[in-house]
């Protein structure tokens, strides 16, 4: 008699512990707003960080280069592709919209469509060249300087530690000398050790 | 006077280890039922089991299943979320501490109870073919970049891999070397040697034979895929990386002769210098690359094999065998009557096995670890309710039962040893140039779908997924 209660004491006991640790998983995720632009480190790869600092630093030297700094009329720019050559799908639109808008911002550039949102602009040019055949669409290929870069990394990973570096180039090309009148570069090094003992 | 021992004492070893090992098996999916859904083409039904087996486990083979049917579908954004899960699970397991108490468990449980219990992060070639089957999809979506940046963490795969290999073939000849060393001494090793290894399995073995076939063993160097290489050549080339997708093709060419021989056909002889050329070759001429994904990769599983027991009788352990590979008719791609050269460079079988081979010899001393540690358990519990007066008449009963339950435990752990069962078979692979709005017939069985070459762009590649004799599913994208 004593052994079966025993038995059900303990089954009794086992179910309670078992509800205490469902329970304690239970409730919805905790969130909670951050600032967009203090430093990340959740993980060694590509993130907000580098992105901010990368945008921010490009941004300025493009700024200080005497084709912008210089010039006597606003340069039409037009941003074309950035290469990622990493090992991580890096939204490289993201680090040119924000060198854009920082640009933009300076009002020292004046901005061409890019790929991205140019299928948009040549409808809206039929649109309009349909109704007006005027010829002042020819101002969409003046481009007085197109931007085009590279990402590229390096990554060396062991148990123990992992390393990255990034180089991130840029380029401010004149298209119709196809000279190279400005370039600058980013370096970014990241580097994560796993801990000695842990779970 | 000892304390009477109580016999429902007995029945926690059971909940513990039900619980455990059951936790997860709500939703398991045998083989033999996933093989079976997907040569009937069941895929909803399969999707269903594989999303509850994924939720329930979030295991990295129930990804890669997962993701990998939903690449059969054509699902290629699903695919990517799920390989992205993969990915994560695999990094988390890179990411722990140097020494975890996770690993050290799961360790001395594979060793002891049940190798299931070590966790699967995948083999060196499923790391691999992870981050090439993910370019597929990238590829299938237009997103040519992201396939060349799947190829760069394949190539890194790759490397570790060969480490990997390079640091476990160094451990065992060193181990081998230092057993010579203590039987030379007269020293011996006091741990129990069946005598069996990877070169000469225990009798009984399924994989015996085939784990000792020559073929097999010219393999030796085979810790490299080759058809992950030549896919990272097309893709890197494509967008632009034209200096990456040199190594790559030279990496592939030097593997194996058959991509060397693919690429002269495609780039001509001029590939003296193994220089990929940029794309379009001729103007009224398109590039076709032909990827086809044939039947399903080997599927593990535990088999109880009876040894020789020097002390009397036998001992059952159970080592990993594989479910071979299904493949039955493939799909014939071709224009006319004349069918195109496809080139098989993907063969997982051969990497399956060729794995299990090198991890013969430290499966076979946990297998026999673990029957030791079960007969241990048992004698143990007879022994304790042998000395108790009140329970010694149950000692042949409780014997029984622990047998059993160990028996049950051994079950239930070989339900839940599983790789990446939805890869394929094997990987073909062709490059030509055609010309524009020339047909392509792609047929198998009664089926047929045709594919024409497009007037703009540099060329299209066209992805062919088949398994068994009727299911067989043809995508394309441009570029």
């Amino acid at each position: 008699m004593s052994g079966t209660i025993t038995l059900w004491r303990g089954l009794a006991f086992g179910a309670l512990l078992s509800l205490a640790l469902s329970a304690a998983g239970c409730g919805g995720p905790n969130v909670e707003y951050g600032d967009p632009g203090a430093v990340e480190t959740v993980t060694s790869a590509w993130g907000s960080t580098d992105l901010q600092g990368t945008a921010e630093k490009m941004a300025q030297s493009l700024l200080d280069s005497r084709y912008i700094a210089q010039a006597q009329a606003q340069p039409k720019v037009r941003l074309r592709e950035v290469n990622n050559q990493t090992d991580e799908h890096i939204d490289t639109k993201a680090i040119t919209d924000k060198i854009r808008i920082k640009l933009l911002q300076s009002g020292r550039v004046r901005f061409l469509a890019d790929n991205a949102n140019l299928n948009q602009v040549f409808a809206e040019r039929d649109l309009t060249e349909a109704l007006t055949r005027r010829g002042e669409n020819k101002l969409l290929a003046d481009t007085d300087y197109i931007v085009t870069g590279t990402v590229r990394s390096i990554r060396k990973v062991t148990k123990k530690a992992a390393d990255v570096y990034y180089l991130i180039t840029l380029e401010l090309v004149d298209p119709q000398s196809a000279e190279i009148v400005w370039a600058d570069e980013q370096e970014i090094r990241k580097t994560s050790s796993n801990p000695k003992v842990g779970w | 006077m000892s304390k009477p021992l109580r016999p429902e004492f007995l029945l926690w070893p059971f909940l513990v280890c039900a619980l455990f090992f059951g936790g997860g098996c709500a939703a398991s999916l045998s083989t033999g039922e996933l093989r079976g859904d997907l040569l009937q083409g069941n895929l909803e039904r399969l999707e269903k089991r594989m999303i509850e087996t994924n939720e329930d486990r979030r295991e990295l083979v129930t990804a890669l299943n997962l993701a990998r049917l939903y690449q059969m579908q054509g699902r290629w954004r699903d695919s990517i979320d799920l390989y992205g899960q993969a990915i994560a699970i695999i990094e988390d397991y890179e990411q722990r501490a140097i020494v975890n108490a996770r690993g050290v468990l799961g360790g001395v449980g594979a060793a002891t109870l049940a190798r299931g219990s070590g966790g699967y992060y995948g083999k060196g070639y499923e790391r691999t073919l992870l981050h090439t089957m993910n370019a597929i999809n990238y590829a299938m979506l237009g997103d040519f970049s992201g396939a060349a940046v799947e190829m760069r963490r394949m190539e890194q795969r790759q490397e570790l891999w060969l480490e990997e290999k390079e640091r476990r073939l160094n451990e065992l000849l060193e181990e081998q070397a230092k057993k010579k060393a203590e039987a030379a001494e007269g020293k011996g090793s006091k741990r129990p040697d069946s005598g069996y290894s990877g070169d000469n399995p225990p009798p009984g073995y399924s994989m015996g034979a085939i784990l000792n076939d020559p073929e097999l063993r010219a393999e030796a160097a085979a810790y490299q895929e080759v058809f992950s290489y030549a896919l990272s050549s097309v893709f890197c080339r494509l967008v632009g990386d034209v200096d990456y997708a040199e190594v790559s093709l030279r990496r592939a060419g030097r593997l194996d002769e058959a991509a060397k021989k693919m690429f002269r056909l495609a780039w001509g002889d001029g590939a003296e210098h193994w220089r990929p050329k940029a794309p379009p070759f001729k103007r009224d001429r398109r590039e076709l690359v032909v990827l086809l994904l044939n039947g399903v990769a080997p599927a593990l599983k535990m088999e109880r094999i009876r040894l020789f027991n020097p002390f009397g009788g036998y001992v059952l352990i159970d080592l990993p065998a594989y479910e071979p590979a299904l493949t039955e008719e493939r799909p014939r791609i071709r224009s006319g009557d004349k069918d195109f050269d496809l080139f098989a460079l993907l063969r997982t079988q051969v990497l399956a096995y060729r794995e299990l081979k090198d991890e013969m010899n430290y499966e076979l001393a946990t297998a026999i670890s673990r029957a030791a540690t079960r007969a241990a358990i048992v004698a143990g519990g007879q022994a304790v309710v042998a000395a108790h007066k009140q329970t010694r008449d149950m000692t042949g009963l409780v014997g029984l039962a622990l047998s059993l339950g160990m028996e049950a435990i051994s079950a239930v752990d070989a339900r839940g040893v599983r790789n990446w069962e939805t890869l394929p078979a094997v990987g073909y692979m062709g490059m030509f140039n055609l010309p524009s709005g020339f047909e392509i017939t792609v047929s198998m069985g009664d089926k047929a779908q045709t594919v024409r070459m497009p007037e703009q762009g540099r060329g299209i590649l066209l992805l062919v997924t088949s398994v068994g004799s009727e299911q067989m599913r043809v995508d394309h994208v441009e570029y």
